[in-house]
């Protein structure tokens, strides 16, 4: 049979990488925690609370934890410290929670080049305004918002899809 | 490259959405007493309706379900419009 | 002949520009295109013509031409079919031209006898002749001699360019008086405008006709607005074609790359679009007006203006309207001799052209072009002859709405124009200028300015009149001699219209379609009205009740390239990657892409057949790793989850406890099998659907739709967790020893962990959970760590197993060992109609009182049917593998009839027979049963058995 092993360049990330394209540098961060949390956002106590406002794909991140919008009532807690969560039901703040930290590779793009990057990897007007952070990016499924400043772009891709994420930018 | 748009997310290229059927299709309760008629209506009949339609869609990024009205003729589109009340 | 003025033209004479045409060296400046270059050095055939090789000269100046179509040849590229007005010569890219449909060059054909034939090849030939005894034997050579240019095998795109998007306010189509006027009204507004025009500078018209606008001359004007245009913050985007209008304001537009950039595809979505495309020049259709030597009337300006090219040394200039007069004159200042034949009796211009030095004869029409590889005279309807070695045409104008016409606009008649323009309004879209059939310099500015400050209407009342051109019908005469061509680049004729209208093909779009005309490169921008006007004429009508066909994009021919993007090899259709995948390399695995996934298919050394039977060896008799990490793991979490999972699924899990595992089926409201899987019990409001590979995904959607429309979102929550977690699945009768090296914290004994349940527990520091799950019949498990940790699991494995004989196991050995057990594989074993109950699963059907997806579907006739595909083992009769996909087979009568197929069918090192699975009408009760089998036209017998064929009971999963 044909080995396809061959086709397909062995997966570039994630590792400690760091590279430049088109006007961009792009850094993968490593060392953040994610969990998925649903529900009544912004209700829960410890890890799960002032949640009630994540952020959209033009909204800023700042802090330590903060989350992105990924549906009406789903959103990616983000924390560069562990969270101590317990995954399941939360009655009481009506939650649901699972941990993904090791399912999304996180990459941060910034640079003069950031804008020409976006309107070639994505087809969302840019000044029209967005609740969510999941967004179609270089045709990837993504959960994309800004990282402290605004001309910080931070990715989310699924691990499985970082390679093609490397291979798009590395070739826009 | 139509652009439809998802009650959550907003404006969004047409190939984010999925189609998932025409609104209104009830699913017929009481089990195994449904006639075959019935049931094979409700599996396979579709009104297919020119112009003015009224369907059910999914945002994919975000899975939100919603409702589309358009002109499958103009390609004119509402926004679409969640299943529940905003907050409930 | 045509040669270079020694000076004029907006080129740099002090930068030549070698280049090469045929073999032939030859010379330009920069600023040239390819067909300014090959008029300057008096190349006068540049190539042969599609159906009848007759020769051909350049005729246009730009995106019109049907003539020049060379294959370009730059930086070892080869590009067919490049039109030679649109191509522009590059300093240090060096150039190299060949004509196209002609051997071995344009000047000496080989093939130009076939004119001679051309009785045997009207439109539509081939419905008619070469016909006996076969079509088939003809059509090699035909299709052989069909087509231009050569397309180069090796050709490849250079780095694309991904396509980009942009949005915008307004959208201007066309940098000439029109357009710019329009774009600087909308930017001076508050709008954000962009401005895109196809040629390399803006000016349009402007740039060859020049003259005053707005009391300014042409060229400062020009500038000036586009000052006024970037100082409201407007872009300008040149060498940009806007070529389609599609759905919600989306405009498609091709840059074109400079200097072997990728041509870039820009996708703007734009609030309102004015078309200010200009319009083109149709010409007049007279007896052998083929001839190199005859060109448009404006692009002969063009040449002149634009490249310092005189077309010729004695011009003739044929119209029928007052815009040709300015090009006799200027080509009269540069030093050619002309005459100007118009068919008006009494043209208003004629004392100006005369003045001028300009000879005109009015009320006089060309009839005839003489010559025989060039124009050499032209003779008129009177009977006079001129002499003249370039004759220049003017049939009047035709607008380019065509994006107007994309928007779903209908053009209506007008017959005091001669001209099909815009009709009624069209939503978003305006139509200014030449396009709009304002063909009035002043007019059309005014009306421009005038379109942006009400854009919603389409546009103020068109400012067309008549009198700017004075344009008189000059039509073609269906029953003049002589082959007279309509469209140059299809080759065809009058007399094909009038073919046509004769066997009664009177709608346009039959044609286009039966006579080819207006369907080749050019799209028929210098035919397509001609052809309705004759077509028309010879079916009693008008042509406003011919009609124009419909208008698709995109206007110009674009790049598949440029489509794609960087859409190609791996970015065409992104793999899933695992985790472990520099592991599996590492272990020399040989990779296939499975439901989407690049996973190991087995692993070296040896060919597949060796290493499968290796892997399944070690799986059946010490203990194999096989990488399940693309396993679906979907969470359903919430105090509605039981509830939500007995619903979806055919089997109750409600009942399930906490810590158990369950295998069944997820069906559609058909009752098909959607999917099969194991779904775990975390706790009472959380459960883990383990769904195939192929399925996660669509699974997901499923389970998101049902909780939106069905059930209360704010009590039930899915969440896709499959990309967080490895698995490893370890099986093999030493699993369970290889498991206890493995030091994950956790009770892995029989007694705390029992087939068909797990454990969370601790590996390396982080959580791990450890599944009692079998795929391949032996004692398994199923080792789940955050993907982060996979690496380190899969080490300890391989090293803390070597002495027990581990080995990886590859999927196609996994594949072989599954058929063995009789476990299906959804969509192999299964297919659009198989029902659990075909698969030996018919208890919860019977049992389960509750409603869940699809029940109902599974009590109709047709699921109850005696008749139906069950599932079933089967063994061959004389040990040759059943080839999957060979039917079983009844006689009915003297017929053969299908009872079934081959699902699966693979080499059992294990059994030391092949094993194959099929579906098979009532294969169940059929055990024992010898059967023929059909496949490719062979006979196969085959005995039908039970699905699985290894260890029945059941003990090895304990062994």
């Amino acid at each position: 049979m044909l080995d396809r092993g061959a086709f397909w360049t062995a997966s570039p990330l994630p590792g400690n990488e760091r590279f430049a394209a088109r006007g961009v540098e792009i850094r993968v961060v490593h060392g953040l925690s994610q969990v998925l949390v649903s529900g009544r956002l912004g209700g829960g106590a410890g890890p799960l609370a002032g949640l009630s406002a994540p952020v959209g794909f033009r909204g800023v991140a700042t802090g330590p934890r903060y989350a992105a919008a990924v549906a009406r009532d789903r959103a990616l807690l983000v924390s560069t410290a562990p969270l101590d969560v317990s995954e399941g039901w939360d009655d009481e703040a009506a939650v649901a929670v699972t941990r993904i930290d090791d399912g999304f590779v996180v990459v941060d793009i910034a640079g003069d080049g950031l804008a020409d990057l976006l309107a070639a990897a994505t087809t969302l007007p840019p000044d029209v305004a967005t609740r969510s952070a999941s967004v179609v990016f270089a045709g990837l499924p993504c959960v994309a918002y800004r990282a402290g400043t605004p001309d910080v772009l931070r990715l989310h891709v699924e691990r499985p899809l970082a390679a093609a994420l490397a291979a798009w930018l590395r070739s826009v | 490259m139509q652009i439809f748009t998802c009650p959550f997310c907003g404006a969004r290229d047409e190939t984010e959405f999925r189609f998932m059927g025409e609104a209104g299709k009830q699913r017929p309760e009481g089990g195994r007493a449904v006639g075959e008629a019935e049931w094979a209506a409700y599996l396979y009949l579709q009104r297919n309706e020119k112009g003015p339609v009224r369907e059910i869609w999914m945002h994919q990024p975000c899975g939100e379900l919603f409702l589309l009205a358009r002109d499958n003729v103009t390609h004119a589109a509402e926004p679409g419009v969640g299943l529940r009340p905003e907050g409930a | 002949m045509a040669r270079r003025l020694p000076q004029g033209g907006r080129i740099d004479r002090a930068r030549p520009i070698p280049f090469s045409f045929d073999g032939k060296a030859l010379s330009g400046f920069a600023g040239d295109t390819l067909a300014s270059a090959l008029l300057a050095n008096g190349v006068s055939t540049v190539g042969r013509s599609f159906k009848y090789h007759r020769p051909r000269g350049v005729f246009g100046h730009w995106t019109e031409e049907p003539n020049a179509i060379l294959d370009v040849t730059r930086d070892g590229r080869r590009e067919p079919d490049a039109r030679a007005t649109t191509v522009y010569l590059e300093e240090g890219r060096t150039l190299a031209a060949a004509s196209v449909n002609a051997a071995p060059d344009a000047e000496r054909d080989r093939l130009a006898v076939i004119d001679a034939f051309a009785r045997f090849l009207p439109a539509g030939f081939y419905y008619k002749t070469f016909l006996w005894p076969r079509w088939g034997l003809f059509e090699p050579a035909i299709r052989a001699m069909a087509g231009l240019g050569r397309l180069d095998p090796g050709w490849l795109p250079a780095a694309p360019a991904a396509p980009c998007n942009r949005a915008c306010d307004v959208l201007v189509v066309g940098a000439g008086p029109a357009g710019l006027a329009a774009a600087r009204s909308a930017a001076e507004g508050g709008r954000s405008v962009l401005l895109v025009d196809d040629r390399r500078e803006p000016g349009g018209v402007l740039l060859w006709r020049g003259g005053e606008v707005e009391g300014q001359a042409a060229e400062a004007w020009i500038a000036d607005t586009l000052a006024a245009i970037a100082r409201a913050g407007g872009t300008v985007m040149s060498d940009t074609t806007a070529y389609g209008v599609y759905d919600h304001g989306l405009v498609c537009a091709l840059q074109r790359g400079a200097e072997g950039a990728p041509d870039r595809l820009w996708r703007i979505r734009a609030g309102h679009i004015v078309v200010a495309a200009g319009a083109i020049e149709r010409p007049l259709v007279f007896a052998d007006n083929d001839l190199p030597g005859v060109l448009s009337a404006e692009a002969g300006l063009a040449y002149l203006r634009q490249y310092g090219v005189l077309v010729g040394e004695r011009v003739v200039v044929a119209a029928n309207n007052d815009a040709a007069y300015p090009v006799a004159l200027a080509l009269r200042e540069a030093g050619a001799h002309v005459s100007l034949v118009d068919n008006r009796p009494a043209p208003r211009l004629r004392r100006l052209a005369e003045d001028g030095g300009v000879a005109v004869l009015a009320g006089e029409r060309v009839v005839r072009a003489e010559g025989r590889r060039a124009v050499r005279a032209a003779t008129l309807a009177s009977g006079a002859r001129i002499e003249a070695d370039a004759l220049l045409v003017s049939g009047g104008f035709t607008p380019t709405a065509h994006l107007y016409c994309q928007a779903k606009g209908k053009l209506a008649w007008d017959d005091a124009l001669l001209a099909f323009v815009p009709g009624a309004p069209v939503e978003g879209v305006s139509v200014v200028g030449a396009a709009n059939g304002v063909f009035g310099l002043a007019a059309a500015v005014a009306e421009a300015r005038a379109a942006v400050a009400v854009p919603k209407s389409g546009g103020a009342p068109a400012a067309r009149d008549p009198a700017a051109l004075d344009a008189a019908p000059a039509w073609p005469n269906g029953d003049a001699g002589g082959r007279a061509w309509i469209d140059l680049q299809s080759d065809v004729t009058v007399k094909d219209v009038g073919i046509a209208a004769r066997e009664n093909y009177a709608s346009v779009e039959h044609l286009k379609r039966y006579t080819t005309l207006g369907m080749a490169t050019d799209q028929g921008k210098t035919s397509n009205v001609n052809g309705i006007a004759a077509l028309a004429a010879a079916t009693g009508r008008a042509p406003g009740e011919v009609g124009t066909t419909t208008y698709r994009p995109p206007y110009v021919p674009v790049p598949f390239s440029a489509i794609a993007g960087l859409r190609g090899g791996e970015r065409m259709n992104p793999v899933r990657r695992l985790p472990l995948e520099a592991r599996h390399r590492a272990l020399g695995a040989t990779l296939g892409e499975y439901g989407g996934w690049l996973r190991p298919a087995y692993y070296g050394p040896g060919d597949m057949t060796e290493a499968v039977a290796r892997e399944i060896r070690a799986a059946r008799e010490a203990v194999a790793v096989f990488d399940a990490s693309p396993l679906g793991k979907i969470e359903v979490i919430g105090p509605d989850a039981a509830r939500f999972m007995d619903f979806q699924s055919y089997m109750t899990l409600s009942t399930l406890a906490p810590g158990r595992m369950r295998y069944g089926f997820m069906l559609e409201e058909t009752g098909i099998v959607f999917d099969d899987g194991v779904v775990s019990r975390l706790d009472e409001n959380r459960f883990r659907v383990s769904c195939s590979t192929s399925h996660v995904a669509a699974m997901h959607a499923r389970f998101e739709t049902w909780r939106q429309d069905q059930f209360d979102p704010a009590r039930l929550f899915i969440h896709n967790a499959t990309t967080h977690w490895a698995t490893l699945a370890v099986s093999g009768p030493l699993s369970r020893l290889l498991m206890e090296r493995l030091s994950i914290v956790a009770d892995l004994s029989d007694a705390a962990l029992p087939h068909m349940a797990f454990v969370e527990g601790r590996f390396a520091g982080g959580p791990a959970t450890v599944a009692r799950v079998s795929f391949t019949g032996e004692r398994g498990y199923e080792v789940s760590v955050p993907a982060a940790r996979a690496a380190e699991l899969h080490e300890r494995l391989l090293a803390a197993g070597r002495d027990l004989g581990v080995a990886p196991l590859g999927i196609e050995a996994l594949m072989a060992l599954r058929a063995e057990k009789g476990f299906v594989v959804v969509g192999l074993d299964t297919d659009g109609t198989t029902m659990p109950h075909d698969l030996g699963f018919g208890g919860p059907r019977l049992k389960r009182t509750g409603d869940f997806v699809g029940k109902r579907s599974l009590f109709t006739q047709a699921a109850e049917a005696a008749d139906r595909k069950q599932l079933v083992g089967l063994d061959t009769v004389d040990g040759a593998p059943l080839p999957r996909g060979a039917h079983v087979v009844a006689r009915d009568g003297g017929r053969l009839r299908s009872e079934g197929f081959v699902t699966s069918s693979y080499a059992s090192p294990a059994l030391r027979r092949p094993v194959a699975l099929g579906l098979v009408a009532r294969g169940a009760a059929r055990h024992g049963e010898e059967v023929t089998l059909r496949h490719l036209g062979r006979e196969l017998r085959a005995r039908l058995r039970p699905p699985c064929a290894y260890d029945a009971k059941g003990d090895r999963l304990n062994a």
